[in-house]
């Protein structure tokens, strides 16, 4: 007779203290919409160590500069040029809303992924480019344009990390 | 009289006693209201106020013990944590924070009290009353061209930092006793956030017991030794609108351990603060404003970021 009493007088606790564990989803857990198919690429630069990071507020859209081991010591000695064998890598996602946190963006979809081989001179640097979710390699026939993000990349100063 | 019947009559004799023991709750003066339009305050006064407040007015059934107690209990804890009768006395940079802080517990289902909401079911807030308070908040509504201080300052930091000795050789460990990890730079990037809340842009670092454990996923719970780093900069626009990391505001740690942090949810938690790296906090109790700001995603392990995946 009492131990019916019990059960429900425990869920009843359990119900209204609401400390019971829901098991999140998958989605909740892992962001794999952001995910990078490092296969498709010459190297995965989320192996990398971060630079810096960026927004682009009107195209709804963020960015992460990633670099080797010898583009990122240079960078954080605050060296205005990167030594030959550095190798840049610019991560772009779409953005979309935190579903944790009201007020805060994160990472949707990738739009592109930016490789800079710095060689001997750093002004002939290698610009290539990877385009849309399934990182097709971009032609790039407009010589201009290409050396112009070339050299976007290559002057972003690295954010401070004491 | 049979055995049931006395019990009744002791039950009711003991149920009538204890309304006797009534720990006081009295309303303190309203001294400073949060400032906010009269559409959000009505909102808050309907679900909130009973607990966040110094106009509490419990119906009925709430002042019969032993829930009265309960009822209490949770005013003054609640008063504690926030009372939007006196929070209108801080900045308002302060007051919006403490405005988003309560759109995200109601969001993920926290606030009102779920205990609270199952005996007065009219203090759930609606999703229309929750876009009433997402609308006036509007994040990321576009923020003036940096000026040339903050610009200035930037270049200051960032010529201090690269021409210095990093870290500075003598960063205190925080008041938990956790010390600083001078390396957490070197850590692979989990996640990036865009905080148009507090202007601010992150950086979110795992350790290589983090990193293995998202390539694996086996994140629920986090293994022990599984460390993040996330790092907060100003949030910068120029004059053709792009937004930049401006100074770096402060880095803080969340460390894994679920036998030694035991008593702060599993986790340790530290914060260091400027390019000078000063511990956060006047005492070791800092760690409560971290716990209890993390409470809403214990399911996820108290981990709010969602890791990007393709690690491996
Ligand atoms: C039944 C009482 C009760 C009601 C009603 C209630 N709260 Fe709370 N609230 C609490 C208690 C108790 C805590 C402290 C929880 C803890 O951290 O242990 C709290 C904590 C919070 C916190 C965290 C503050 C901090 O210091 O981190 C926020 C934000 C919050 N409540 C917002 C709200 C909002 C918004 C509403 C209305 C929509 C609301 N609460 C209604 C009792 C209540
Ligand atoms: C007002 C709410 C709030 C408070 C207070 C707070 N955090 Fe967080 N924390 C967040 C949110 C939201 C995130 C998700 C990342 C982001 O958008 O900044 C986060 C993320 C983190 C992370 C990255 C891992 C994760 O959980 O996502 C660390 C580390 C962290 N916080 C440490 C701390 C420490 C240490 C304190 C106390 C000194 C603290 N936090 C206090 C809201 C808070």
């Amino acid at each position: 007779m009492k131990k019916p009493i019990y059960v429900a007088a425990l869920s009843l606790l359990a119900l209204f203290s609401g400390c019971s564990h829901r098991t999140p989803a998958e989605s909740d857990l892992f962001n794999t919409s952001a995910e990078i198919e490092a296969s498709k690429l010459p190297f995965n630069p989320l192996h990398w160590k971060v630079i810096i990071s960026g927004i682009d507020p009107q195209r709804q859209t963020m960015s992460t500069l990633y670099g080797n081991d010898l583009a990122v010591q240079s960078a954080r000695a605050g060296h205005d040029v990167y030594p030959d064998g550095s190798v840049l890598s610019l991560v772009t996602w779409t953005q979309r809303e935190d579903p944790h946190w009201f007020g805060a963006r994160i990472p949707g979809k990738v739009k592109s992924v930016e490789f800079v081989t710095v060689g001997k001179d750093s002004s002939k640097s290698a610009y290539k480019r990877f385009e849309g979710p399934d990182l097709a390699p971009a032609t790039l026939s407009d010589t201009e344009a290409a050396s112009a993000r070339r050299d976007s990349i290559l002057g972003k100063r690295a954010s401070v990390m004491p | 009289m049979n055995f049931l019947g006395k019990l009744t009559i002791v039950a009711g004799v003991a149920f009538l006693g204890i309304q006797c023991i009534r720990p006081a709750l009295d309303n303190p003066p309203v001294t400073a209201e949060i400032q906010a339009p009269p559409e959000v305050r009505q909102i808050l006064r309907n679900s909130c106020y009973n607990c966040h407040s110094n106009e509490t007015s419990l119906p009925w059934f709430d002042r019969i013990a032993p829930s009265y107690w309960l009822v209490v209990h949770d005013v003054k804890t609640a008063r504690a944590h926030l009372n939007f009768s006196e929070i209108g006395k801080l900045p308002p940079a302060a007051q919006r924070g403490a405005l988003f802080e309560a759109v995200n517990q109601i969001q993920l289902g926290d606030m009102p009290l779920p205990s609270y909401r199952h005996v007065h079911p009219d203090s759930t807030v609606t999703p229309e009353q929750l876009a009433v308070l997402k609308n006036y908040l509007d994040p990321f509504r576009p923020s003036p061209p940096a000026d040339a201080d903050q610009t200035a300052a930037v270049d200051t930091q960032f010529h201090n930092w690269t021409t210095s000795a990093t870290p500075a050789p003598t960063v205190q460990p925080a008041l938990n006793g956790i010390q600083f990890l001078p390396d957490y730079k070197n850590w692979r990037t989990v996640s990036t956030t865009d905080r148009g809340d507090n202007h601010t842009m992150r950086a979110i670092l795992g350790n290589d017991i983090a990193i293995h454990a998202i390539e694996t996923k086996q994140v629920q719970p986090w293994p022990d030794g599984a460390a993040f780093a996330k790092i907060a900069w100003e949030r910068l626009s120029d004059d053709k609108g792009a937004v930049h990391p401006g100074r770096f505001i402060q880095v803080e740690f969340m460390i894994k351990d679920k036998t030694k942090y035991a008593s702060t949810a599993g986790w340790g938690w530290a914060r260091w603060r400027g390019t000078d790296l000063k511990p956060y906090g006047k005492t070791a109790d800092f760690t409560g404003e971290c716990v209890s700001c993390h409470l809403p995603v214990r399911d996820n392990d108290y981990v709010y970021t969602i890791p990007v995946t393709g690690q491996r």
